[in-house]
């Protein structure tokens, strides 16, 4: 990708969240299929839906409407560092209708951190790549098909830990099994 | 559990290749993007080197390598890395074939959106779009014009 060639155009969103970079790690993800786009910050999660055909609106400012915040009550108290609150879409954990669900690393109190598995779209934990305390210092995360790949520590060791997602049922979905 | 030792430092920004054979990350420790096995963790390869003290000491994100993972002339091998102070997309592994293109952009966050182009998180403006310029040519275009196009490619493909 050229970006010298990258065409800028505006999007407007609200003023509050201009300055997303206060406090802990940002994060950003974009699930294009449905225009949602997530980013971490301040210790939650803010949800937004990018406007429709955006492309074909540049000439005129598209906007960002903000759909939902989630974050502040357990089991989402959300710690981020700078490290930290990095996300990815698990594209094959799920079935058609379950969607895709959100991953999350969260560097936790005391650094036991968690990687927490959540519907965006019904804005509710739905559980974990790793419990918490069962991982330290969740730094980055991606998936590729049922797969889901945590950086992170294991006996004061920098790991790399490769997840594998049920695709059994919408249900269960969120338990992801470390694979063999 | 598949537990990868990827070294002696952090692998931060992991990313998976197309088909999750292969995991890339910016490995702290050599200041440099490497590509390893998904299923053992073995080292495959290093990226094309970036050659900048500012981007490996501020590095924040990086998206998609390796579209094409065939042969070393890594034409359509690439990323595109966000760093405090902009952007910078490399592409090929050769790093003696490899191009650099920058973008000052005072980012700390991007993804990728296929197709369409490239999404940021700015520090002062919050979100920022950046659309291909194929994605902008279509965009524009009439309906007439781009059921006229489609027409002329199908004559071309079935004929």
């Amino acid at each position: 990708m050229d970006i010298l060639a990258l065409v800028a155009l505006p999007i407007r969103m609200s003023p509050e969240f201009c300055k997303l970079d206060a406090g802990g790690g940002t994060g950003l993800a974009v699930w294009q299929d449905l225009g949602l786009l997530v980013i971490s910050c301040c210790n939650t999660l803010q949800v937004f839906v990018l406007p429709e055909d955006i492309v074909a609106r540049c000439h005129v400012q598209s906007e960002l409407v903000h759909v939902r915040t989630l974050g502040g009550v357990a089991p989402m108290e959300f710690q981020f560092n700078y490290s930290s609150g990095f996300m990815a879409f698990a594209d094959g954990c799920g079935n058609a209708t379950s969607g895709r669900l959100l991953l999350v690393t969260d560097f936790g109190k005391s650094g036991f951190g968690a990687v927490h598995v959540i519907d965006v779209l019904r804005g509710t934990h739905v559980g974990y790549v790793a419990a918490p305390g069962t991982i330290m210092w969740a730094a980055s995360v991606t998936s590729r098909n049922s797969l889901a790949a945590v950086s992170c520590c294991n006996n004061n060791r920098p790991v790399v830990c490769v997840f594998e997602g049920s695709d059994a049922s919408a249900r269960d979905c969120c338990r992801f099994r470390l694979a063999s | 559990m598949r537990v990868i030792a990827v070294g002696f430092d952090w692998l931060h920004n992991l990313r998976f290749s197309a088909d999750g054979s292969r995991l890339v990350g910016w490995n702290v420790s050599a200041g440099r993007l490497s590509m390893f096995c998904a299923k053992d963790g073995s080292f495959l390869r290093h990226m094309a080197l970036v050659k900048d003290k500012l981007l490996h000491e501020s590095l924040v994100d990086v998206e998609e390598c390796e579209i094409r993972p065939e042969g070393d002339d890594g034409g359509r091998a690439g990323m595109v890395i966000c760093h405090a102070s902009g952007l910078v997309a490399v592409s090929g592994t050769n790093e003696k074939k490899a191009t650099r293109r920058d973008l000052d952009l005072n980012c700390h966050a991007l993804a990728l959106m296929p197709g369409l182009g490239l999404l940021v998180v700015r520090h002062d403006t919050g979100v920022q779009f950046f659309a291909t310029p194929d994605a902008v040519a279509m965009a524009v275009m009439s309906p007439c014009k781009v059921a006229w196009m489609v027409a002329v490619c199908r004559g071309c493909f079935l004929s």
